[in-house]
């Protein structure tokens, strides 16, 4: 799987955001959803995505019990738990799939990283602007 | 209003400390206006559901919750007797529709037993929530 397959968008309003490309399925591969999620190295799991997308993938009847997310910053929220499959450049694994009430960002955690042997490399280069 | 909102409304909700003055005026306003206090403060939670985001998104959330809860329950009620049994328990509607070996058998049965949440628990069922890093706040 070359680098050149599989970049990580740069949005340049966000920042410089690592999002990538993924499709999401449900356990049974029945159901299926393209998706743009962000890279968060900072979140444990796989997937965090919202409700509607949650439920159109039937995670709803797939569910575990409810898991507690702590936040960087300490904040406790309970999130919906299920499994999800993730393809990621051609590269398919089940992973823990996340909801909660008003996700705005969906993210991409440590754990799909983990599985698909995924390395978030910032950008190489770094230019300084010397007159902003 | 249908037989069902005659259900919604039948309950009594009381709010503590609230501020006196403003409710005085709230009900001030709705003599002059001819509505019940409720109805004020119903149009006034709507609208401050709508400034928060997605009302249809609430209302799925709800649903869910209170079908999560129920299975949450069946479960619990029946966890001493799953004790030693093995593969995935699944739960929806309140009830224990069966233990399956294998995780996709469990899914297919609540895939088409099941119509709006189902627990699929491998077993033994966990004894407390496990906690997860989240990172930032987004």
């Amino acid at each position: 799987m070359g680098s050149e397959h599989m970049p990580y968008l740069i949005n340049h309003e966000r920042n410089y955001a690592p999002a990538i490309k993924t499709t999401l399925k449900d356990p049974l591969k029945e159901r299926e959803v393209g998706m743009e999620l962000i890279i968060d190295t900072g979140f444990q799991g796989g997937v965090l995505i919202p409700i509607e997308t949650y439920v159109t993938l039937n995670l709803n009847l797939y569910e575990e019990f409810k898991t507690l997310a702590r936040t960087a910053v300490g904040k406790t929220v309970e999130l919906r738990a299920s499994k999800a499959f993730i393809n990621v450049g051609g590269k398919e694994v089940l992973c823990s799939a996340y909801t909660s009430l008003n996700v705005k960002k969906p993210l991409l955690g440590r754990e799909v990283l983990s599985k698909v042997g995924l390395l978030y490399s910032p950008p190489d280069r770094i230019s300084f602007v010397r007159n902003p | 209003m249908n037989k069902f909102n005659q259900l919604k409304r039948s309950k009594v909700i009381a709010l503590k400390n609230f501020d006196k003055d403003l409710y005085r005026y709230v009900k001030a306003y709705a003599s002059l206006e001819g509505r019940t206090i409720a109805s004020v403060f119903e149009e006034a939670v709507r609208q401050w559901m709508q400034n928060r985001g997605n009302m249809d998104e609430v209302s799925l959330w709800v649903a869910l919750e209170e079908a999560y809860e129920k299975n949450k329950k069946a479960l619990e009620g029946i966890r001493k007797d799953l004790k030693g049994e093995e593969g995935y328990a699944v739960v929806c509607e309140g009830n224990l529709l069966g233990i399956y070996e294998v995780y996709e058998e469990a899914l297919r049965n609540s895939r088409k037993n099941c119509r709006i949440h189902a627990l699929v628990i491998k077993l033994p069922p966990p004894s407390r929530e496990s906690i997860l890093e989240l990172g930032l706040p987004w």
